[in-house]
């Protein structure tokens, strides 16, 4: 059974694609993480499953209803933490609970709901306007959750929260995929999508790049491996020469280290041997296996022109983006 | 309250209206508990307290019913600026603070929505209004040793309603508008058009049609073009009602032929069209409620929420 299909999928503003032609499928049952960089399409995708946002072509099925004719059939079946949602700051929490369990016609038991999400009875009695980033999320959390939904959709629910917030949503996200729930979760730290997630979705300027389990994209990763090489004196044009060895994604180049990521262990030797016959002395050499967090990242930086670059990124380069 | 329900999610136990009711129970506690309506309180109890002093201090001799006419002017300012203030931040404020991206991740569709804040906003309002007129009942006993219990209630429903006009207006502009500051500029844009420039506006409508400024006796077209101004509506509505001397409060130039021909001029002995009835002012009234609501809401269904 499908939870989420889009078929071509496509929402412009004015000339720019905020996503283009996507197709993706998420199967009931599954813990989905859709990742991508900021900008990538994450919430644009999730606006137009909500139908916060009509798509300019191709067509989503949330459940098993179209996303846009059978609003309401998919509304009563989900949870829903939006991108960029507010609460109401003068309704206190335990209003926040009612006003979503009458709204959408289920009883809901309170205080289970807060002691799941970490807001203590005392809080609950408080303003929203009062709570703290992490605190106001927290209880979003908990709302999603109302009338045990068939799917949850979460976009970036990490966000705001602290490592022990955090700890609380991947115990949540799992008590409701053992319930039988599908969940359905963006975001742009891949540590948070790995530990719960059993299938992902990468995202990139609006198309997806990859799609597959855990595993699938793990085992990607384990194949390669970074090397780091002190040397001197620096040969000219080595960048050029490294990137045209084979498995060679990326070369970085300063003005004493050469930093080389492969897609495949074996190519090391030849990565060493090649600046080795450019005349330069290697001085010191080390290695890194390649994490997920790479592989997301070689996905989603990934030129256009191929898999192959000789312009490296400074290290960590991804993370200011 | 125990969560004992099935585990099918699609448990639908609610209705379209039970849904909007939801969402205008929720503008009103929320309304409640926010200052501006405090103050619009008290700045409506202290208004009462003036209009009916005035009556007591002016040249003519102080009654409980020339209060109630004193009243009626000063709340056609109060009232509509409440109005656009209340109506005004309901959708676009919630727009734009993302707390409808949370509402609309639960079961109300958008209609439900509009409805929803149309009816939690005219209920603070009226809600308001009415603790004002309780309020001037005692006030006029103590001031005058008698209540116009007729005129008092009868303005109270004619007031209601003005409010309601000025709600629907605003709503509808708070659907349309894509921020807070969208919405306050268009709708306080639309209240200078009610106050300062509607005479301009009939006059120039009548350019329009004759190719001449307004002369002499006015055509019962151009009459009927000024009573749709709210506030105009709202004098005449009231006389409807049983309130005799309410005056629309707005400013003229004397483009429509001396500034004093508010009324139907009635030297020419014909009968005035059906049209300009007093009772049909009380349905442009509802019209102004029910017209820019219902524009907005056209508008709101089919915009993208990002």
């Amino acid at each position: 059974m499908v939870a989420i299909e889009t078929n071509g999928l496509t929402k412009r503003y004015g000339d720019h694609a905020a996503i283009d032609g996507l197709d993706l499928t998420v199967n009931r049952g599954d813990v989905f993480g859709f990742v991508g960089p900021n900008g990538a399409g994450k919430s644009t995708t999730i606006n137009i499953l909500l139908d916060y946002v009509r798509p300019s072509d191709g067509s989503a099925t949330v459940l098993g209803f179209d996303a846009q004719e059978q609003r309401r059939a998919v509304r009563e079946r989900i949870g829903v933490l939006p991108d960029g949602y507010d609460l109401y700051d003068r309704l206190t929490g335990r209003e926040h609970i009612r006003f979503a369990g009458n709204m959408n016609g289920v009883s809901v038991d309170e205080a289970q709901l807060l002691d799941r999400v970490g807001v203590s009875i005392d809080d609950a009695e408080r303003p929203v306007g009062t709570y703290s980033t992490g605190m106001r999320q927290r209880l979003a959390l908990g709302l999603t959750t109302i009338g045990d939904p068939e799917l949850l959709l979460l976009d970036e629910p990490t966000s705001g929260l602290d490592p022990h917030g955090v700890a609380l949503l991947q115990q949540l996200v799992r008590e409701e995929a053992d319930r039988g729930a599908t969940v359905f979760f963006s975001s742009h730290v891949l540590d948070h999508v790995e530990s719960v997630c059993n299938r992902v979705g990468i995202l990139d300027d609006g198309r997806l790049v990859a799609m597959d389990t855990i595993e699938g994209l793990r085992d990607d990763a384990d194949s390669g491996s970074t090397v780091e090489m002190a040397v001197e004196p620096m040969p000219d044009g080595i960048d050029e020469a490294l990137a045209t060895l084979e498995a060679v994604h990326a070369v970085d180049v300063t003005d004493s280290t050469i930093t080389v990521s492969t897609t495949d262990s074996a190519a090391k030797p030849a990565v060493i041997d090649c600046v080795r016959d450019a005349g330069a002395r290697v001085a010191d050499v080390t290695t890194r296996e390649a994490t997920l967090e790479q592989v997301f990242d070689a996905y989603t930086t990934q030129p256009t022109d191929g898999r192959r670059t000789a312009a490296g990124r400074p290290p960590g380069g991804r993370r200011d983006r | 309250m125990k969560g004992t329900e099935s585990p099918s999610a699609a448990s639908n136990g609610t209705t379209a209206i039970t849904r909007s009711i939801v969402v205008a129970r929720k503008e009103c506690t929320h309304a409640v508990r926010s200052s501006t309506l405090r103050l619009l309180i008290a700045v409506l109890l202290l208004v009462t307290v003036v209009a009916f002093r005035g009556a007591g201090g002016s040249g003519a001799a102080p009654s409980p019913l020339l209060a109630v006419d004193v009243l009626a002017l000063l709340l056609q300012v109060i009232v509509p600026i409440a109005a656009i203030l209340v109506g005004c931040l309901t959708l676009a404020g919630e727009r734009e603070s993302g707390s409808l991206r949370f509402l609309f991740g639960l079961a109300p569709s958008r209609t439900e929505v509009v409805f929803g804040k149309f009816l939690g906003t005219i209920g603070v309002l009226a809600a308001t209004l009415g603790v004002t007129f309780v309020f001037a009942v005692p006030l006029s006993y103590f001031m005058f040793g008698a209540v116009a219990i007729g005129a008092l209630a009868g303005l109270a429903l004619t007031t209601m309603l003005l409010a309601g006009a000025f709600v629907g207006f605003a709503i509808g502009v708070s659907a349309i508008a894509a921020s807070r500051k969208q919405s306050i500029a268009a709708a306080v844009s639309g209240y200078m058009l009610v106050t300062f420039l509607w005479e301009p506006v009939v006059a120039g409508a009548h350019y329009a049609v004759t190719g001449t400024l307004p002369d002499g006796a006015l055509p019962a077209w151009l009459l009927f073009l000024e009573r749709l101004n709210p506030l105009e509506a709202y004098a005449a509505a009231a006389g409807a009602i049983g309130v005799e001397n309410v005056h629309p409060l707005r400013i003229t130039f004397g483009l429509l032929g001396g500034g004093t021909g508010r009324s139907i001029p009635d030297g020419s002995g014909t009968t005035a069209p059906i049209y300009l009835a007093d009772g049909v002012a009380i349905c442009i009234l509802i019209g102004w409620m029910l017209v820019p609501t219902l524009i907005g809401l056209v508008w709101f269904r089919r915009v993208d929420l990002a």
